[in-house]
């Protein structure tokens, strides 16, 4: 369903991750407080927001790890398979993020990934399943899905993940996530 | 911001109209403000020594022009922080930062101005200005230059609440304070030397100083800048 145009005032943070967050190759979670948004959508008749971002930021590592992390919103805590579509938030392509440090590079600077997730908000909040004062986001590693019949991947897969587990994975800095309200 | 940019301008420009200026030896007199154009000239041929002035009055226009100059390009980086901030911190966030960056400036017009003044440069010499316009387009060529000027394009996370907020908005200031003066002190030095008495070249500066720092790509304009330098350089000298 096509959104709205957003509207004009600007987006308002309502909650943010206050230290860095390292990504090794694990999954990792992090949970912020989220407060009642005080500026211009405060003062509307509805005082829901149009739109809804989710933005990782300061995104810096000295080499690429070679993986891309998923993300996702609002996981629920018993739920064991954190690759659940439904909480699905967007991917972290760090391509490029070992020039992010060097200044010697045009690209110097964290990468900044803002999602919409006007939809998932939406959608668990009709439900009611939507947080209104804290917010989960998971960062979940993936690898190279391999071609061919669904056992010979998955066994391809397991040895992956079998020979990756002795691989030291590069660090990734996050150095923000955080919510905004438009 | 901005508006104590433009305030700071004005001030300069009025005292600058008025042909006196603060007392500090920089401001040109009545006889040589009816245009801009000759207030390179005039900056040039001001004896640093002949009017020591105060030190207090040389801080105080070091004070109006520090601000009228590295404001406007220190805009993009108060607007990240203020976008960035809760709603209610957002005015205290960009303040903290703002407080931050200007202090660097103004302990390096501090020392820059006391040092100029011990140093008792000879009256009626242009070759100090001269000297530090070529410093300034030799700079421009450098790559610590262009490393400084990319480091002003990075931020700091900033976290939301309390004194962390407040120390993470102070840290952004200084870092970015740190690598604003690391790319622009050279184009400050002529400044600190010619005082506000030549709006020409603060408005020259300046645009420098914005389009490398508020320009994506302004890193590549170094040989523009140093381009224009000499020719300042020039103009100075042949004027004197």
């Amino acid at each position: 369903m096509p959104l709205e145009p957003a509207p004009d005032r600007p987006p308002e943070l309502v909650g943010a991750t206050d230290q860095p967050l390292e990504l090794t190759g694990d999954r990792a979670t992090v949970r912020f407080p989220v407060s009642r948004p005080a500026g211009p959508l405060s003062r509307t008749e509805a005082a829901t927001p149009a739109r809804v971002y989710l933005v990782v930021e300061d995104v810096e590592a000295d080499t690429n790890p070679g993986i891309v992390y998923a993300v996702f919103a609002n996981v629920p805590d018993d739920d064991d398979d954190p690759t659940n579509d439904a909480h699905y938030v967007g991917n972290l392509s760090l391509f490029g993020i070992e020039s992010s440090r060097d200044l010697d590079q045009d690209h110097a600077g964290g990468l900044r990934f803002a999602f919409d997730i006007t939809d998932l908000y939406t959608e668990l909040r009709g439900q009611g399943r939507w947080n209104e004062e804290q917010v989960t986001v998971t960062f979940e590693p993936l690898g190279l899905v391999p071609a061919g019949d669904a056992e010979a991947a998955e066994a391809d897969l397991e040895l992956d993940v079998a020979e990756d587990e002795e691989e030291v994975v590069p660090p990734v800095t996050v150095g923000r996530v955080s919510l905004f309200y438009q | 911001m901005a508006l104590v940019a433009l305030a700071c301008w004005a001030l300069l420009a009025a005292l600058h109209a008025r042909g006196s200026g603060l007392p500090d030896g920089h401001g040109p007199d009545a006889a040589h403000t009816a245009a801009d154009h000759m207030a390179m000239h005039h900056a040039a041929t001001q004896p640093a020594a002949e009017h020591t002035g105060s030190w207090l009055a040389a801080q105080g226009n070091w004070l109006l022009m520090a601000p009228a100059m590295m404001l406007p390009s220190a805009l993009p980086a108060a607007r990240h922080v203020a976008l960035n901030s809760r709603w209610p911190r957002r005015q205290r966030g960009s303040a903290v930062f703002v407080a931050t960056y200007l202090a660097v400036w103004l302990l390096f017009g501090s020392v820059v101005v006391s040092i100029a003044g011990w140093a008792h440069l000879p009256t009626g010499a242009s070759w100090p200005l001269v000297l530090a316009l070529v410093v300034a387009a030799g700079w421009e060529l450098t790559a610590v230059k262009r490393r400084c000027l990319r480091g002003c394009h990075r931020t700091v996370p900033l976290p939301p609440d309390g004194w962390k907020a407040d120390a993470a908005c102070a840290r952004f200031g200084l870092r970015y304070g740190w690598f604003c003066f690391g790319a622009c002190w050279a184009l400050m030095l002529p400044m600190a030397l010619a005082g506000h008495a030549s709006l020409l070249l603060m408005v020259v500066l300046t645009a420098i100083v914005v389009a490398q720092e508020g320009l994506v790509k302004g890193t590549r304009l170094g040989g523009a800048a140093a381009l224009v330098l000499v020719v300042a350089a020039a103009t100075v000298a042949v004027a004197a």
